[in-house]
């Protein structure tokens, strides 16, 4: 793909239109955790894309996989490798719209307990997923948070027998936006 | 005996893999070793061969800083490449590089070795470390 397509950030955002309040950040930050009797399994994400318009109530994320960091080396090498396949299946994506979330605004302070529905696709498999998603606006800087699981089945996520006893089916996510900034100051 | 001591060995092995952390890419020698504008143009021709030859290996970039993005000391990415025709190189800095990377600004060469992790917007590299 032409460098000229991805530069022109309207253009991964084909559903948006001029003139609409559309809020970016190339940072957010998404990792995950597993609890087990045998062990607990980390990993984070701190350069994660999203892009929310909040006229529409519409947000995206993209990551890249390997951006995942874990404290054990083995764990993020058996990830990339053998669990999620990285090579095969590099990004993960969510499309979704903010229930209500035509009706913010980012003028008025306040915190909003709101809830997302979309699409998030991993290792090749889309799935409709919501989530509670609490947005902060102090001062005209927007921040956001949410926490939900995942099935690793559902996702077509095979964990060898060996080690199924030390990674819970259930995954934890957790997603946490520090500043939304305006799409023209990316 | 010889049995025990292999079993000994394999669990001594087992036990030094498991807790290996992940290394700090300052003491990893890099596998490719290219200028910002290569590795840019690479992935701007043809993404998914720059992917097969670059993303998951340990690459060390020379290029010119056309920004730094500082969010509360905590992330702190420095993009290369001050051509607007090609993507930027966005380099995650390790946590421990930071104070020094401080001292850089836009404009200024660089040397960094980082794990390239892929294409998302820029060519992204991860668990930056200056080397010059």
């Amino acid at each position: 793909m032409k460098y000229i397509l991805l530069y022109i950030p309207f253009l991964i955002l084909p559903f948006f239109s001029s003139g609409q309040l559309k809020l970016f950040t190339k940072t957010a930050v998404i990792s995950f955790s597993s609890k087990s009797p045998l062990e607990n399994i980390e990993a984070r994400n701190k350069n994660v894309l999203s892009v929310w318009d909040v006229n529409t109530g519409r947000v995206e994320f993209s990551l890249l996989m390997r951006e995942f960091e874990f404290k054990k080396a083995l764990m993020q090498e058996h990830f990339n490798e053998d669990y999620v396949e990285s090579d095969k299946y590099p990004k993960a994506f969510f499309k979704g719209v903010i229930d209500g979330g035509n009706t913010l605004s980012t003028e008025a302070d306040g915190i909003y307990n709101v809830t997302i529905n979309g699409t998030l696709t991993l290792h090749g498999v889309q799935r409709q997923i919501s989530a509670p998603v609490t947005i902060t606006i102090k001062n005209k800087t927007v921040s956001a948070k949410s926490e939900f699981t995942v099935a690793l089945a559902d996702f077509n996520i095979k964990i060898p027998a060996i080690v199924a006893n030390n990674i819970s089916k259930q995954i934890k996510v957790q997603v946490y936006i520090a500043e939304y900034k305006p799409l023209a100051n990316r | 005996m010889l049995g025990v001591g292999l079993i000994v060995l394999s669990i001594f092995y087992f036990m030094k893999e498991y807790s290996r952390t992940v290394a700090n890419l300052a003491d990893v020698p890099p596998q490719e070793k290219l200028v910002a504008t290569e590795l840019a143009k690479a992935y701007n021709e043809n993404e998914m061969t720059a992917e097969k030859k670059y993303a998951g290996k340990i690459i060390e970039v020379t290029g010119v800083i056309s920004s730094i993005y500082n969010e509360a000391d905590t992330i702190v990415n420095v993009l290369l490449n001050i051509d607007d025709s090609l993507p930027k190189i966005s380099c995650s800095m390790e946590s421990s590089e930071i104070p020094a990377i401080k001292k850089y600004a836009s404009h200024q060469s660089i040397i960094i070795k980082g794990y390239c992790t892929g294409y998302l917007l820029d060519v992204k590299m991860n668990r930056c470390v200056i080397i010059k």
